[in-house]
């Protein structure tokens, strides 16, 4: 929704043939508000005049499927049969006191300009204003009343925009007025500074006798969830999604809201892989226990979807202000190049919605390309800003390395490819391997380095707002780059009150076949646990054959549904207003 | 170990004895050429006149196709479970969509003919082809070797890609050598690029500098820029010349990698580069920040 709202309105006042009740209010012959009393009132989820203050009255995209009979309620409600369980819509209440003392042969009306056929107004379970059966209705005369009057608004897509007038008539002649904005939600992804409702995880049991059946199985990284998360931690059954892992990759969650009501938003990703089902058994559905307030929708088209179009390539910031500008949800990125991006469907709409604006980072120079590879934010209430900007680090990698014993066994390392293994057997093969030295140098100065600085821009950071992940790559033939070292920035926050905790990947840089030698050695984990903010517990999780091995880490294998903060219509209006 | 199946793993590791090839090894040739294989194997599975002997007496042939037919005869003789099993296995995709097998047939150390089979014969997607190759690598002493064969007859450049690629930590080096100069050489300028940076990867790349200096003619930019990076990883000497002369090259990523290396060919020389000053204003970042670090170093 590009369009803007003064003129949205006036064009609708001219087509309605009221210019007097043009919200801008420019009108020298507006008839005046006659005591100054509001004669709508939105509730108490508002400010005083926010009525007529862009966005005036919250309202929901009515998408969901309330009484769970596969439409969305929008539809059902087309016909002016309203959902029994419908619980999507926003309520203003015309106040029985605008009839008090009210003159002989005066009434008032209610007339709605804008994008009326993208709302519907209920009255005592009758629709009177907005869309009904291919009709608009544009005006409705109010009966007169001793008791309040309460409005119903559903909206039909997200930031569809209309506002609605209340006049007092005497005979064709409106003599007082009010109006108010109304607003339909935009589309909210979540970022990592919200609350964690729900967790989950594709699990991988280990099966079988051989080797390679007990090593492909994640069950320390399910076992470590569970036990921190408890019932907040779901895991999917692998087998029957095809032991499709990336959940990350498959589904990304928003959110939609108004005082009243909520919906969550999963954007089912076009990859279409094991775990294209998945949002409908595990999510949308009334069997999932999180339905039926959950909309899964998808944008754009499967037959040309690439690796850039899977969801550990479309991540959200923390709140920032970039340039005097308040982004109180955060700004998107997503990774690609002129070459190579997201499906534009998505990120066109993602655009549009203009309360999270996006950007986009070079990934073009990775195997896979998605933005979680190297970047990630964590909280840290000791900062201004409230969170540390994560992204791939390769000196630090290499100074902790350097560090080490060269003779140092790295088990994990050593094994060839078709072993789950890089062929490193130990520190010194890392270290004194020039062509891998050249390659990650060039990686720090082409890639990291302005990608860097790119967000520093983007999300108006500074130095010390940034934490620098000791990362290394490997270039694959016909491929990309994909991280040596497990990627640690790929993590996963959750926060439960004030308990806030990670899970990143345990990067096995020790001789982790010794059964003496645990994660307390091991001399990355010590650089990381010392860099993260204080109030983060780490929990480094072995994810080495299941994902690591496979071009992911923890983030690629984990999704989870958030609790929307802060109210989008109190601090958001200014995103969503002007051209 | 059974007698058979040590006889089986020998053979995929080039282990066996010294051996007679006669015309059997012709035999095994014309099978594996032919448009007819499955039968033609079958037949000489099922050959009572042809010995496990003399099909174990392949072990060393010079010919890897021939030594290949032989395992792959008397696998499916002695053990067929293993050979369908690899034949039927299902891949997993990673998270590129590329096909890996990780299952305990592919994990066995006798499976090496059977998967070079099915790479070979069994019509597959290139995808998967592609996965199988990758399942090649490092499983055997001859796979280099075989992927030096395969490379010739190989059709489509994304599979060349992974075969030249796969020669960064081949330990023959000689195979490895030989199969990154045909790389070099190659029609396709994606296989030719890779053939550069692979090259780039060996310790004993600079045997390759004469063919990657010829490279830095190339006219594609990316065996251009790749073969420019290469030399400079590899620290030859001889490339400061032509990659001075390639500072003027109309593609970034050229002028990039040449910049680069020069830096680190010499960074004392870099400095003195009458091309710096045009440099530290290029239309590109990525050089200008090259030129500032030459500058600054």
């Amino acid at each position: 929704m590009t369009r803007s709202i003064t003129a949205l309105a006036a064009a609708a006042a001219l087509l309605a043939g009221c210019p007097s009740t043009d919200p801008e209010g420019g009108d020298p012959n507006a008839p005046p508000n006659v005591d100054g009393k509001p004669l709508i009132s939105l509730g108490d989820a508002y400010g005083e005049d926010a009525a007529k203050t862009f966005p005036g009255l919250a309202t929901l995209p009515n998408l969901d499927d309330d009484n769970s009979n596969g439409t969305p309620d929008w539809l059902d409600n087309e016909a002016g049969d309203l959902v029994a369980e419908d619980n999507d819509l926003a309520t203003f209440v015309v106040p029985a006191s605008v009839w008090t003392d009210l003159a002989d042969g005066r009434s008032y009306r209610l007339n709605m300009h804008g994008e009326v056929r993208n709302f519907r107004i209920w009255h005592d379970g009758e629709i009177v204003l907005g869309a009904v059966d291919g009709d608009d209705l544009e005006t409705w005369t109010l009966p007169t009343s001793t008791e309040d009057l309460s409005f119903q608004v559903e909206a039909r897509s997200m930031l569809s925009q209309a506002w609605v007038a209340l006049e007092q008539m005497e005979g064709d002649e409106s003599v007082d007025n009010d109006w108010t904005f109304l607003t339909a939600s935009p589309l909210i992804l979540n970022h990592h500074l919200q609350q964690t409702e729900m967790v989950w995880v594709v699990d991988i049991p280990a099966s079988g006798s051989s080797w390679i059946s007990r090593f492909y199985n994640n069950e320390h990284m399910i076992d470590t969830y569970a036990d921190v998360l408890g019932d907040q931690f779901t895991p999917v059954p692998g087998n029957q999604y095809q032991g499709d892992v990336w959940i990350q990759d498959e589904i990304q969650i928003g959110w939609m809201n108004s005082p009243d009501a909520r919906t969550d938003l999963v954007i089912d990703s076009i990859r279409d892989r094991g775990l294209d089902d998945f949002p409908e058994d595990g999510i949308v559905g009334s069997n999932s226990g999180i339905g039926p307030d959950v909309v899964n929708e998808t944008w754009g088209n499967p037959q040309q979807a690439n690796s850039l179009d899977s969801f550990g390539n479309l991540e959200i910031s923390p709140p920032v202000t970039v340039d005097g500008v308040e982004y109180p949800f955060g700004r998107i990125y997503f990774g690609g190049d002129s070459n190579r991006y997201p499906t534009r469907d998505l990120t066109d709409f993602l655009a549009e919605q203009r309360i999270q604006k996006p950007f986009m980072p070079n990934t073009a120079w990775l195997c896979v390309g998605h933005i979680d590879e190297v970047t990630s934010t964590v909280p840290d209430p000791s900062s201004d800003i409230g969170f540390k900007f994560v992204i791939g680090d390769i000196p630090s990698a290499y100074k902790i390395l350097e560090a080490q014993d060269e003779a140092m066994d790295l088990p994990r390392y050593a094994r060839g490819s078709n072993e789950f293994g890089h062929g490193m057997a130990t520190v010194g093969a890392i270290v004194n391997n020039n062509a891998l030295r050249m390659e990650n140098e060039e990686i720090q100065e082409d890639i990291l380095d302005p990608m860097a600085e790119q967000f520093m821009e983007e999300l108006n950071l500074t130095e010390d707002d940034i934490l620098r992940m000791p990362s290394l790559f490997e270039s694959l033939p016909g491929c990309g780059n994909a991280a040596l070292i497990p990627g640690m920035v790929n993590l996963i926050v959750t926060n439960r009150g004030e308990q806030t905790d990670v899970f990143l990947a345990d990067p096995f840089t020790r001789d982790s076949d010794d059964p003496t030698v645990g994660q307390d050695e091991d001399p990355v984990i010590a650089h990381v646990i010392d860099m993260m903010p204080n109030t983060l517990d780490l929990h480094f999780v072995d994810n080495w054959a299941v994902y690591h091995m496979q071009l992911g880490e923890v983030h690629c294998g984990t999704n989870m549904m958030r609790t929307p903060e802060a109210d989008w219509w109190s601090v958001a209006g200014h995103l969503l207003e002007g051209e | 170990m059974t007698n058979s199946r040590w006889i089986l793993v020998a053979l995929s590791l080039s282990l066996a004895p010294p051996a007679f090839a006669g015309d059997l090894a012709g035999r095994l040739l014309a099978v594996d050429a032919s448009t007819d294989y499955l039968a033609l194997r079958d037949d000489l599975v099922l050959d009572a006149d042809l010995s496990d002997d003399a099909l174990a007496d392949m072990a060393n042939h010079p010919d890897w196709r021939v030594r290949q037919q032989a395992a792959v005869a008397l696998g499916w003789r002695h053990d067929p479970a293993l050979f369908a099993a690899v034949m039927q296995a299902e891949p997993i995709r990673d998270r590129a969509q590329r096909l890996r097998w990780y299952d305990d047939a592919f994990a066995d150390p006798a499976a090496f003919p059977a998967i070079l089979e099915r790479f070979m014969h069994r019509g597959e997607p290139l995808q998967v082809r592609e996965g199988l190759f990758a399942a090649l690598v490092e499983r055997s002493d001859s796979w280099a070797e075989v992927a030096r064969g395969l490379f010739a007859q190989e059709e489509e450049p994304s599979l060349r890609v992974v075969m030249v690629g796969s020669m960064r930590k081949a330990q023959d080096a000689a195979t490895a050598l030989d199969l990154l100069r045909l790389g070099l050489l190659d029609a396709d300028p994606t296989v030719r690029a890779e053939a550069a940076v692979s090259s780039g990867w060996r310790a004993d790349g600079a045997l390759l500098a004469p063919e990657l200096l010829s490279a830095l003619a190339d006219d594609q930019v990316q065996p251009r820029a790749m073969a420019a990076r290469a030399l400079g990883w590899l620290a030859v000497p001889e490339a400061t010349e032509p990659l001075s002369a390639l500072l003027i090259d109309a593609a970034p990523d050229v002028r990039l990698h040449a910049l680069r290396s020069l830096r680190r060919l010499d960074v004392k020389q870099a400095k003195a580069l009458t091309a710096l000053p045009r440099l530290l204003q290029d239309p590109d970042p990525r050089v200008v920040k090259q030129a500032q670090k030459i500058v600054a170093e």
